[in-house]
């Protein structure tokens, strides 16, 4: 039996920001941030593959080589090559301000003894929204 | 690399900003529980529709996440993102329109499927003070 199964990216984004919703629900706001932010990473990553042809995808196994590059600043190159194919300049600088912000904040959930109140938690969760929003339109 | 680092090129930035676009200004201020540096800008609305303004902003954002990395400073217009205190700092240019209050969340943003799930709040929520 085969054990390695596909499974695609962007199921797992909704898979992750679906589980945000339901960890926002348990009033686990910590934990949640986690799941909305790697819902957009995930979604950054299947969109780079599979944007239009003319916003020049690039394969899964491309991005690898290219974010070895970057060492620790991964996200930031997907980050980079994903506003480069956003159209206007205003949501350019919009989509950068709400992922650093929500990858701030990620840190924090994961490895700092900040603990988050429901508002932020739903800040990050509607952060996230926004930004797969964005990401939809490179299809 | 130091506060007062940053700091000094967040005022360095902000102020050339604020010289070439007239009616950009901005505010900022150390959070201590985000511990980075906060920055808030506003805009004239003729500014909003011009390429080279955008361009001029994520360039400076970039430009501050190339140098600092984790300890950059974090960006919003007109408080989107973050609220400041009364005693942020502001960085203007003569001639700037005076800041504007925090937007209202959009609720435009729609993802094509639905969550079937409760949910805790219906996404509205008053500021801290």
């Amino acid at each position: 039996m085969d054990a390695t199964v596909a499974f695609p990216l962007d199921k797992k984004s909704k898979d992750s920001f679906d589980t945000a919703q339901h960890l926002i629900n348990l009033k686990n706001f910590t934990q949640s941030i986690h799941c909305s932010y790697y819902a957009v990473v995930q979604m950054m990553t299947y969109m780079l593959a599979h944007c239009r042809k003319e916003n020049n995808p690039i394969s899964y196994d491309k991005q690898k080589e290219k974010r070895d590059l970057y060492n620790s600043a991964t996200h930031e190159f997907l980050l980079k090559e994903i506003c480069n194919r956003l159209d206007n300049p205003k949501i350019k600088v919009q989509f950068r301000e709400d992922f650093r912000i929500l990858k701030s904040d990620r840190v924090d959930a994961d490895y700092s003894e900040r603990l988050f109140t429901e508002e932020e938690g739903l800040d990050c969760h509607d952060a996230a929204r926004r930004m797969l929003f964005h990401l939809k339109t490179l299809s | 690399m130091s506060n007062e680092e940053i700091r000094t090129q967040i005022e360095n930035c902000l102020s050339e900003t604020a010289a070439r676009f007239k009616g950009f200004g901005a505010r900022y201020e150390y959070d201590g529980k985000r511990r980075r540096f906060l920055v808030s800008y506003s805009y004239a609305e003729s500014l909003g529709a011009c390429d080279d303004f955008w361009c001029a902003i994520a360039e400076m954002e970039d430009g501050m996440q190339k140098r600092f990395g984790d300890n950059a400073p974090l960006f919003c217009e007109d408080e989107r993102l973050f609220r400041l205190s009364d005693n942020a700092i502001a960085v203007t240019a003569p001639g700037s329109e005076d800041f504007v209050c925090r937007q209202e969340p959009s609720t435009e943003f729609t993802l094509g499927y639905e969550i079937q799930t409760s949910f805790v709040s219906d996404n509205t929520y008053f500021l801290a003070a």
